[in-house]
């Protein structure tokens, strides 16, 4: 029997005021949406608005991550369907799914393959560069941090 | 000067309720707390060392579960603004990063949601 994929991915249509995609606009996040937004959409759209995270473009097909390989970087899915296949399940992820940032902040090889479904715009996190920083933070933001790390781990 | 301050509570104080804006992050310094979620039902406990309630980190975001004391209970708390303010004057990348987190969070937590078993966030 074929089961359907599990997804994640926001809803950028409702992310929209006036008509306007907001998606790459560079509309301040306040104004872009009327209503009350979703935690996810908040944070989706705050990813955006940074000039800190340069956003590339991958072909379908694109191979991003295989099973037993470390992240140098992690994702965030602006636009596009990445596939990811973990334990024999597949999953479709979507924009506002982030692939690998807890994983490569401790160093931990991945545990799935991740290719592009279709043409996927990004963002790229270099999380590589705030590991050293994050060892100098006050110890309760290193234990916020490093928690919130821990939790995702165990999700997935 | 520290931004944490530190607050007690004893048992059965609500430090935080469903819905309430989420203003501070907490780090449990002391004793349990459990998560209870709009039932009044308790689905999860944090335990000493752990922190709680960094939606915060969200600027304007509300508490998705109600925190409530087991026992004598210390924290640590801080204000969402200035726990921002803190990571911007190590690297204003460390926002960015923080936000990816609980984006990364959410995006699991939805992946186990529907794959495998029912969940409450526990990320209040």
């Amino acid at each position: 029997m074929a089961h359907e994929p599990i997804e994640f991915r926001i809803n950028t249509e409702k992310l929209m005021r006036g008509g306007d995609r907001v998606v790459n606009s560079r509309t301040p996040t306040k104004d872009r949406h009327p209503g009350p937004l979703r935690a996810e959409e908040r944070l989706y759209l705050n990813l955006l608005d940074t000039p800190l995270l340069n956003t590339t473009g991958f072909l379908q097909n694109k191979n991003l991550i295989r099973t037993g390989e470390s992240f140098t970087v992690a994702y965030l899915i602006v636009s596009g369907e990445v596939l990811v296949n973990h334990a024999e399940k597949t999953y479709q992820l979507g924009a506002g799914a982030v692939i690998g940032l807890s994983e490569g902040l401790v160093g931990m090889a991945s545990k799935y393959t991740a290719t592009t479904n279709t043409f996927v715009e990004m963002k790229i996190i270099p999380f590589q560069k705030i590991v050293s920083i994050i060892k100098a933070l006050p110890p309760e933001l290193q234990a916020i941090i490093m928690n919130i790390v821990k939790r995702n781990l165990e999700l997935y | 000067m520290s931004a944490f301050k530190i607050e007690s509570f004893v048992d059965g104080d609500v430090i935080f309720k469903i819905g309430d804006p989420a203003n501070n992050l907490y780090i449990l310094s002391d004793g349990q707390v459990d998560l209870l979620d709009d039932h009044g039902v308790v689905f999860d406990q944090i335990h000493k060392g752990e922190p709680f309630g960094e939606a915060a980190f969200l600027n304007g975001g509300f508490r998705s579960a109600t925190v409530r004391a087991k026992g004598n209970v210390v924290c640590k708390k801080i204000k969402n603004g200035a726990a921002v303010k803190m990571l911007n004057s190590f690297s204003p990348l460390l926002v960015s990063v923080m936000e990816a987190l609980l984006l990364q969070q959410i995006t699991n937590r939805s992946i186990k949601n529907r794959g495998f078993k029912s969940e409450v966030p526990r990320g209040v």
